[in-house]
């Protein structure tokens, strides 16, 4: 996939499938990401802190929306990625995620795009913002192409 | 509810924090651990479980996410560890915010270093809210830099909060 040239400013890309908070979702991240913490996976530990139902981890919709970017650009291109968890998410919230680009820079080190970030919950709230810059034409993959 | 921490806050702790460096570890990426961290995320790249698809896309081997790198600090107790040293435990901590500088991706086999210290220590929301943002340097064996992770942990301050 080449985007290079394709890109312009407040263009969206959208996560083909939403992720699915489920409670086997968020046992098996608990168990991959060594986050076991009680509170996400048992509803009763969760309301003992004072939350409705288990939470889920903030980091799964990180990853969803690290997985929009890397589905659209190679992953050595990704030079800056970050995420503010805005609000929690709870067992069974279905998240959706889309980055929207904020602006496109040439500059010596090669062309770079950068992104604004969001996840969004069933319910339409904004649970997650960010921001990531994604390099377009790094100097070494052309020196790859012609040597 | 996220209960205040039995610990006496103010400047002079702070500065304590800010700066602290913790021993650093060693850990290998491992290419079953990539593969079911993605499955977990239900991230289906092929890069993230077969090797030929990887080394086609241009890499040594397949290709973790780079929030992985937290599950390695998390699963050594690192996470945690920064603010456990002060006395805080998980329920005083909200995660606020993840940020990552990606200096290369990183595939199986890659042996890594990781060097954690507390970058920084401060009051926010008229000292309701302690922020506390730590780093994670990840470096491979020659010391190039391969990711810098930062965490903003947020510990609110109730009784703070019921005094304001």
């Amino acid at each position: 996939m080449n985007p290079t040239t394709e890109l312009k400013i407040g263009q969206v890309l959208t996560a083909e499938h939403p992720l699915r908070l489920s409670k086997e979702r968020i046992a098996e991240f608990a168990e991959t990401s060594g986050d076991a913490s009680i509170v996400h996976l048992d509803d009763q530990a969760a309301r003992d802190f004072g939350f409705p139902k288990a939470l889920a981890h903030g980091l799964l919709g990180m990853t969803l929306a690290g997985r929009l970017l890397t589905d659209h650009f190679p992953q050595h291109q990704l030079r800056q990625f970050s995420s503010r968890f805005i609000a929690m998410t709870f067992v069974d919230d279905v998240l959706r995620c889309e980055a929207v680009v904020t602006g496109l820079r040439d500059a010596d080190e090669g062309r770079s795009a950068a992104f604004s970030l969001k996840a969004i919950n069933q319910n339409g709230e904004i649970v997650m913002t960010g921001a990531a810059l994604v390099a377009l034409a790094p100097a070494n993959d052309q020196q790859e192409i012609f040597p | 509810m996220i209960s205040s921490p039995p610990i006496e806050l103010g400047e002079k702790l702070y500065a304590a924090m800010r700066g602290k460096t913790y021993e650093s570890f060693d850990v290998i990426a491992m290419a079953e651990d990539i593969s079911a961290y993605a499955r977990s995320t239900e991230d289906f790249n092929p890069i993230r479980y077969d090797p030929e698809a990887a080394r086609a896309a241009g890499y040594a081997d397949i290709v973790a996410q780079p929030t992985y790198l937290l599950s390695l600090a998390a699963k050594r107790g690192h996470s945690s560890l920064a603010l456990g040293a002060f006395g805080f435990t998980p329920d005083h901590t909200l995660y606020g915010q993840q940020d990552f500088e990606c200096y290369r991706p990183v595939c199986a086999g890659d042996r890594l270093k990781c060097e954690q210290r507390i970058a920084e220590v401060m009051e926010k929301k008229n000292g309701t809210r302690l922020f506390v943002i730590t780093e994670m340097l990840w470096s491979d064996p020659e010391g190039a830099p391969v990711a810098l992770t930062r965490q903003t942990l947020i510990v609110p301050l109730r009784d703070r909060e019921k005094a304001a």
